[in-house]
């Protein structure tokens, strides 16, 4: 078997002789020429495969992808044909303004997206690297509308070049950002923009000004991934945890303010709440299913974050665990999506996206992350928040006992204390010299983006989200 | 039934069978099969995952849980 592989420079398809002719190679002066002949002898199968086989080599020569035809050694008929051997993966159209990604593998940290067109070369700096994908907030207009060769490059490193056409607009409504696990129901988080935020006396919607602000939204969730996926915490990206993880985004500009379309509440004095039990029939209008929601909305006046925990579905299968000698689940499929209410002007200094993420991919009934910087209880069960009888009894050395592990407990705080009236306590920190990430990491004494997760919330939500990952 | 999402990201057809990689990137893909194609909507299904290839398309390809075979795709709207 020979293989002939190139661009579909030029085709003729006759019906007087039944066939196709493809001229194949590298350029228009250099090619093989191939043919695909439709014989009274074939059978309805092979006739069918041929007419496939035609349609793709069509759609390979207005697309300019190089195809490889497979053929006898000492004959012109195509027997195979195959599409798409790139070493990188665009993500959806090009579109001015919109969000683009591309995947790949072995992606350096330095790399640059180059789109070249006819007459011009315009390099896009990514907002995130990861060795997997690169992705980009918005992609510049300055890129001819058109057809690009789009191709990764760095210093020593470069991918193919992948022919695509970059549209002026308008930007999509659903966006799949990289699609995840190759698998039925991918762990999915979605950002979505609120189309409408109900009062918090309740019963009355008003427009989320996010809907007119598609820069900021798409600021917005860059931000969220570029604190979920490249921080100092490595949560979601141990282990490349992250190839597995499917993100799409939602931008609907022509909703309506109604409660169909209201997915954040107001909590006086400045809260903005997710309305949790709206939140999958909304994402089945756009055929999703998200196990995590991050809901990002305009409000000025409740511009601070909160989540709403996951509540696993408890008929669906779930992976076993215990704590403090207590069996528990971490359930594999969620009944509700865990959320989070995020402005769209927060504080990108911070670690907002990933703690609220943290609060939100944690469980209602089988143990919640709950906040540290304040005393109380969550009302639920607490992985990383503890009890004293008395303010004035010692901190147990042992904070909990979690699959047969003992975890510490912090004796500090980090530097921040405990106030002398807490009864709280917490389990030890990973980085026990800056504030847990579930506490107040704006006291971080260099930048709150160094704050990591304790050793105890780290590895239950590890085994939390790999047990949702790999159902 | 299980449904595998993802990219197109390789498409072989041969004289009696077609095949497809289908995942996030080039290097973490499933690969799924079309065998019967005489029917009219399996060489459809065919042509279908073709034009998701070029158009950079992410697709649900649905097969029985312990095969390859492709008996459905969805294209959801971009």
């Amino acid at each position: 078997m020979a293989s002939t592989k190139g661009l579909v420079q030029r085709l003729t398809l006759s019906e007087e002789l039944s066939s196709g002719c493809f001229f194949i190679g590298p350029s228009p002066y250099s090619t093989e020429l191939l043919f695909i002949m439709m014989k009274p002898s074939d059978s309805v199968l092979l006739r069918r495969q041929k007419e496939s086989m035609i349609n793709l080599l069509i759609k390979a020569q207005r697309a300019d992808y190089n195809v490889t035809a497979y053929h006898d050694q000492n004959s012109a008929e195509v027997d195979w044909v195959a599409l798409g051997d790139f070493d990188i993966s665009p993500i959806g159209l090009a579109i001015h303004n919109d969000f683009y990604s591309i995947s790949g593998y072995g992606i350096p940290d330095n790399v640059e997206i180059v789109f070249d067109s006819t007459n011009l070369t315009i390099t896009v700096q990514p907002d995130i690297v990861r060795p997997h994908w690169v992705f980009v907030a918005e992609l510049p207009n300055a890129i001819p509308v058109g057809r690009n060769m789009v191709s990764l490059q760095a210093p020593g490193w470069s991918s193919d070049a992948v022919p695509i056409d970059v549209h002026a607009g308008p930007p999509a409504t659903v966006r799949v950002l990289y699609s995840g696990s190759p698998r039925t129901n991918p762990y999915t988080v979605a950002f979505v923009a609120n189309p409408a935020i109900e009062s918090a006396a309740g019963g009355t919607f008003s427009a989320d000004p996010v809907l007119t602000q598609r820069t900021d939204f798409h600021d917005a969730v860059n931000y969220c991934l570029r604190t979920m996926l490249t921080e100092t915490e490595d949560l979601l990206r141990q282990n490349n945890l992250d190839t597995h993880i499917r993100f799409v985004t939602i931008f609907d500009s022509t909703l309506t303010a109604n409660n169909n379309n209201s997915l954040a509440q107001e909590l006086n004095p400045n809260l903005m709440l997710t309305r949790r039990d709206r939140l999958r029939p909304f994402l089945a209008r756009y055929f999703e299913v998200a196990d995590m929601v991050m809901v990002l909305h305009g409000s000025t006046t409740h511009d601070r974050a909160t989540a709403w925990y996951t509540t696993d579905n408890a008929n669906m299968p779930g992976t076993a665990y215990t704590y403090d000698g207590v069996n528990r689940l971490h359930g594999h499929i969620p009944e509700i999506p865990g959320s989070a209410a995020i402005p769209i002007s927060v504080d990108q200094t911070g670690h907002t996206a990933l703690h609220e993420f943290c609060h939100g991919a944690s469980d209602f009934n089988n143990g919640r992350i709950w906040d540290l910087y304040h005393d109380g209880p969550s009302g639920g069960f607490d992985v990383n928040k503890k009890f004293r009888a008395n303010n004035t009894d010692p901190i147990p050395n042992n904070f909990a006992n979690y699959n047969g592990t003992n975890y510490n407990s912090d004796q500090n705080r980090n530097g921040i204390g405990y106030p002398i009236a807490w009864e709280s306590y917490h389990p030890a920190l990973i980085d026990p010299t800056r504030p847990n990430l579930m506490d107040n990491y704006w006291q971080a004494f260099d930048t709150p983006l160094r704050c990591r997760l304790d050793q105890l919330t780290y590895d239950l939500l590890s085994d939390r989200l790999r047990a949702k990952i790999f159902r | 039934m299980a449904e595998t999402i993802g990219i197109v990201q390789r498409l072989t057809i041969a004289p009696d069978w077609a095949c497809t990689w289908i995942g996030p990137t080039p290097a973490n893909t499933e690969l799924l099969v079309v065998t019967d194609t005489s029917g009219v909507l399996r060489g459809n299904i065919v042509d279908a995952l073709a034009t998701a290839l070029v158009s950079r398309r992410e697709i649900k390809a649905g097969h029985a849980d312990n095969n390859g075979e492709i008996t459905y795709i969805l294209i959801e709207p971009a």
